[in-house]
């Protein structure tokens, strides 16, 4: 894998290794020749590639391609998750975001990231809500309420474009504004602040440790991504707040991808702890209603926003109508949500097993992929094989069918089912 | 300069009556569930047989390529005993025939469909007495088979996922029609709702044509993705509703008014009595659903234990409080008993 630059071991896991005085490259932080990853010259994809005996490249750059497409490939071990969730999103926008580091800045990357980000979020966290607030002229300012409704924060965030990031960020004044956003979630629900950290420094009002230990009593986890470098107040901030685990929770941005694949890793709902489930009494059951839609002839008025509209739901306890799902009942409080909505949420449960790369050989026996039935690259001799040489073939352990590389990755990020082993009619 | 850019985009998004202009090539993934216990019963009470239907959706994939000369199809049967879910149009080079010669008189191309599905459905049918006297020869034959149109859905949804990833056919849209027979306690609940998210996610319409007993699953599959859902009552008119309810275009479906049902069942199955609920209690750890709260006060799925003191909350029950308290000398505390308790 050393061929990728970008999977060069990153610079953010340097607190780990600081007793080295840094005067020779742990081992952990060495790029392919020996010196610190960043003082490694930039590897262009192009560099790396040479042509095979016959001239051909193409071979190659498949190859290629796949290596980056395997960039998925996370960890995927059954954990018990948090999944109703209550975040909060903090974005900079101090005037350290007008920097064109990313292209055409960084604030609109951000930007473009966060509606991308918030889409995602509900897509997976159906039942969770979401709030979005910014750092700006040293003030935190409220950009979108907490609500379920990913309609509202995308708008809210569409709005911000327009506004032009100014003055100095401030973490505490942000995250005491987080503290008054999640004081009133119920107790079955995860408390979350993700902060999108572009500054190096923070100006405060008041002693931002105070404001740390307040969020620790109050189980708040903070995440942070940072866009410079590690700031040693985030670090804290993220020590203490995630009962240690540094490593999961502080990142700092390596490059635009980077950034992108940062965010989306909070879509993931966060793993309950050890620490907490066992310092947990118990875990909530919540009472949930499971409404049916009805249609009518006639709009009738809905009890959550009083607009007349047709058709709707109606709560099975009070009988009322509302018009969006998921919702607390503005009549009775009891969660209104469709059976659907929680099994969208059942792959962060029950994850799919990871295939496995066939090794590169002679004679295969698959020729087409299980899925979209594209045909594979037949063997290759011992004598010809180079370096960058795949099978392109990616089997599932359970059934033993063999996909390609795009199906792989629609499979564990999009699907969530094995075809092959959804297609046996025998029971596995 | 953002805001300039950022107008253009929507501009050009929120005008979908340009677009409709230009007529675009489309795919059709059509999913047929061939259960062979399931058609008998069909036959037996309905009086029709899977050659009837079979001939009527070779017509509909027939028009369907005739409509534009770049539009593609894709056939898969579902929930045979011996093979499963499989592809069985376009097949894969190694298993093509070129014994479909031409015929006077029709496309080539009609030719080869018919030809080839017909041959293998047959082949699939043949072969099915055998494994099914194995199967019904056993003790408990059905624990061992498993419902597998998920699975036949899974393959056409990678298939058209290969389609929109790629250059040369992106711009390809497409759709999937699921013919099923099959009750509901034959979907294995978390694959079916996977792939009805993956099709929503991919904006792929699931029309479902449904034969035989009512599923409230697909139901819900084309309700999630815009798609139509028909419930056939006379299946000798089947080429009737395949040719114009469910032949709707996937770049037609915003301006058209989809003939399916506007009342949908969404209430859950307990996961303990399989009972069907409009309220119930959920694990916050595993989202199960369950009707009664368990006895030992732990989640039936995932085993995790419970808050006490929540449950105590949860099992009380509701308690009417009397309309105007009188003197609090007066008034003793067994004032406020639930008619219930009593
Ligand atoms: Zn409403
Ligand atoms: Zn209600
Ligand atoms: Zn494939
Ligand atoms: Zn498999
Ligand atoms: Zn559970």
């Amino acid at each position: 894998m050393d061929l990728d630059p970008e999977f060069a071991p990153s610079p953010e896991h340097s607190e780990d290794e600081n007793n080295d005085d840094g005067k020779k490259a742990p081992d952990a932080l060495k790029g392919a020749n020996g010196a610190y990853a960043w003082e490694d010259q930039y590897r262009r994809s192009w560099d790396i590639v040479q042509e095979d005996e016959s001239g051909s490249i193409e071979s190659i750059v498949s190859g290629l391609v796949e290596s980056q497409k395997k960039r998925y490939m996370k960890n995927i071990t059954p954990f018990q998750r948090g999944i109703i969730r209550t975040m909060v999103l903090v974005l900079d926008f101090s005037n350290v975001m007008m920097e064109k580091d990313f292209r055409p800045n960084r604030v609109s990357v951000m930007i473009s990231n966060a509606i991308e980000f918030v889409g995602e979020f509900f897509d997976q966290n159906p039942i969770s809500q979401l709030s979005i607030v910014i750092m700006r002229n040293g003030v935190a300012q409220l950009v979108s309420e907490v609500s379920g409704n990913p309609h509202d924060h995308i708008e809210a965030l569409k709005n911000i474009r327009k506004l032009e990031p100014q003055g100095y960020p401030s973490l505490q004044n942000a995250l005491e504004m987080c503290r008054g956003l999640l004081l009133h979630v119920a107790s079955h629900c995860t408390r979350e602040v993700l902060v999108i950290f572009g500054a190096l420094f923070t100006s405060d009002p008041g002693n931002i440790h105070k404001t740390i230990q307040d969020l620790v009593r109050e189980k708040i986890t903070v995440r942070v991504i940072g866009l410079t470098a590690q700031v040693a107040v985030c670090q804290e901030l993220c020590r203490m707040t995630n009962y240690g685990d540094l490593k999961n929770s502080y990142h700092v941005v390596l490059y635009e991808q980077h950034f992108k694949e940062l965010f989306m890793d909070a879509v993931t709902p966060l793993a309950v702890t050890k620490v907490e489930s066992q310092k947990k009494d118990g875990f909530t059951l919540v009472k949930m209603g499971f409404p049916s839609r009805v249609s009518d002839n006639q709009p009738t008025f809905c009890s959550c926003h009083s607009k007349a509209v047709y058709g709707g739901y109606i709560c099975p306890n009070c009988k009322s109508k509302v018009c969006v799902l998921p919702t607390v009942c503005p009549c009775c409080d009891l969660m209104l949500i469709l059976s659907t909505h929680l099994a969208r949420s059942y792959h962060h449960l029950f994850p799919l097993k990871l295939f496995q790369e066939v090794p590169v050989s002679e004679e295969y026996s698959s020729s087409h992929c299980f899925g979209c039935q594209t045909q594979f690259p037949p063997g290759v001799a011992p004598s010809t094989r180079r370096e960058y040489h795949t099978s392109s073939r990616y089997r599932c352990q359970d059934c033993a069918k063999d996909f390609c590389i795009d199906c792989d990755v629609f499979i564990h990020e999009v699907l969530h089912n094995c075809p092959g082993c959804e297609a046996d009619s025998r029971k596995l | 300069m953002d805001a300039i850019a950022d107008r253009a985009f929507t501009e050009s998004q929120t005008n979908p009556a340009h677009k409709l202009v230009d007529e675009t090539p489309s795919l059709l993934a059509v999913v047929v569930d061939i259960n062979p216990l399931e058609w008998r019963k069909l036959e037996k009470e309905q009086s029709v047989s899977l050659k009837q239907v079979v001939s009527s959706i070779i017509v509909m994939l027939n028009s369907h390529l005739s409509l534009n000369s770049s539009n593609h199809v894709a056939l898969y049967i579902a929930n045979s005993y011996s093979h499963g879910a499989q592809l069985i149009y376009p097949r894969t080079e190694s298993s093509k025939s070129t014994r479909f010669l031409h015929t006077p008189g029709m496309y080539r191309q009609f030719r080869f469909i018919d030809g080839s599905i017909v041959d293998t459905i047959e082949h699939l049918l043949n072969e099915q007495p055998d494994t099914l006297l194995q199967l019904i020869g056993r003790e408990q034959g059905k624990q061992h088979i498993k419902g597998t149109l998920a699975g036949a859905m899974s393959m056409a949804l990678c298939h058209i996922n290969k389609i929109q990833q790629s250059d040369e056919l992106n711009a390809l849209k497409s759709r999937l029609l699921v013919v099923s027979i099959s009750d509901d306690s034959t979907l294995p609940y978390v694959s079916v709702m996977n792939t009805i998210f993956a099709s929503q996610k991919m904006k792929i319409s699931v029309d479902v044509c449904k034969l035989g007993p009512s599923s409230t699953f697909l139901q819900q599959a084309a309700d999630a993705t815009n798609g139509v859902y028909i419930y056939i009552t006379q299946p000798e008119g089947l080429i009737q509703y395949l040719t114009t309810a469910l032949f709707i275009d996937p770049m037609l479906r915003p301006i058209i008014v989809l003939p399916t049902d506007e009342s949908i069942d969404f209430r859950a199955s307990c996961f303990i009595t399989n009972k069907v609920i409009d309220v119930g209690y959920v694990c916050s750890v595993c989202l199960c659903i369950l009707s009664v709260i368990p006895e030992d006060e732990k989640c039936p799925t995932c085993h995790s234990k419970f808050d006490h003191n929540l449950i105590t909350k949860l099992k009380r029950k509701p308690k009417v409080l009397p309309l105007k308290k009188k003197d609090k000398e007066l008034g003793d505390k067994n004032g406020t008993a639930t008619p219930e308790s009593a």
